[in-house]
């Protein structure tokens, strides 16, 4: 009969996705990425909210810095932004560490408590080589 | 009468499982009591994520070694690599000021080593706050005895 058929509407099948919470470490840079995250040997500007990525109000993040291959050495800062509080500064965890990671011809993985800090940007020391590796994730529990 | 008998249908039992967020510790190779084989090599493949074991996305490693399981008092170290597949790479877990406070050697820069020292027969006991790294990979130095010595590992969430 026309104007009927037998195929539910798109809007019958809902796909779930999630704003963060997840155990499993999902990709700052999206759900199915494995892609590194981009580093900055400069300072975010202060108030600038779109810096960085996103952490979807996770609880840890997760750092993955490789310079193994390189003969290189490098450091890596997080800096941290809450929209509540509108300005960028120097991350530090729950337990007042700094939040770094270094690596000089090694791989290192480290995790942090930052309990939900909205968009985090990384800062460098020196620019990463084509050998070198940086990734980072959020989870929660 | 045919077609009726007492035999409840099979999908009115329901055996749950789970796929991590356990209380109980679950032994990483599935068998309770079970222990690992260990090696001195690292991950073949820095990027192959079916190395290792998975955690089951879980919270907390614990991470059980007996170096001293009869008349002959090793020391060992262990590098322990985790693998996220939102990175697709392996890496050391290193230790730093609030994470990781179990991998300790005096004097290395790196501290991405367990230095496992044991003199009496008991097993030791190393908890780990892993956050969900999807997978684990254990490798050993030192004098650890891979034919005598035993390695435990598990994984649990509150």
């Amino acid at each position: 009969m026309a104007g009927f058929n037998n195929t539910p509407p798109a809007s019958e099948f809902h796909r779930h996705s999630s704003w963060g919470r997840t155990r499993r470490p999902k990709n700052v840079n999206g759900n199915t990425s494995t892609a590194q995250a981009t580093t900055s040997t400069s300072a975010p500007a202060a108030t600038t909210a779109t810096l960085g990525y996103p952490t979807e109000n996770q609880r840890f993040l997760h750092l993955l810095l490789d310079t193994g291959a390189s003969d290189d050495e490098r450091t890596v800062t997080v800096y941290g932004y809450s929209h509540a509080i509108g300005r960028w500064a120097p991350l530090s965890d729950t337990s007042g560490t700094t939040i770094t990671i270094a690596a000089e011809d090694v791989s290192a993985y480290k995790i942090f408590a930052i309990v939900g800090v909205d968009r985090v940007y990384f800062k460098i020391d020196s620019a990463l080589d084509e050998d070198d590796f940086f990734y980072a994730a959020t989870s929660t529990f | 009468m045919a077609g009726f008998d007492n035999t409840p249908p099979g999908s009115e039992f329901r055996k749950s499982t789970s796929w991590g967020r356990t209380r109980g510790v679950k032994n990483a190779t599935g068998t309770h009591g079970s222990s690992l084989t260990t090696t001195t090599a690292s991950p073949a493949d820095l990027t192959d994520g079916t190395l290792g074991y998975a955690t089951e996305n879980q919270r907390f490693m614990h991470l059980a070694i007996n170096t001293f399981p009869g008349v002959v008092d090793n020391n060992a170290v262990f590098f322990i690599w985790g693998y996220s597949y939102a990175f697709g790479r392996w890496a050391l877990l290193t230790r730093h000021d609030s994470g990781f406070e179990n991998l300790w050697y005096t004097n290395d820069d790196f501290q991405n080593r367990l230095h496992h020292g044991q003199n009496t027969n008991q097993c030791t006991r190393y908890v780990f706050e892993i956050a969900g790294i999807d997978r684990i990979y254990l490798s050993h130095g030192g004098t650890f005895l891979a034919g005598t010595d035993k390695v435990y590992l598990g994984f649990n969430t509150f």
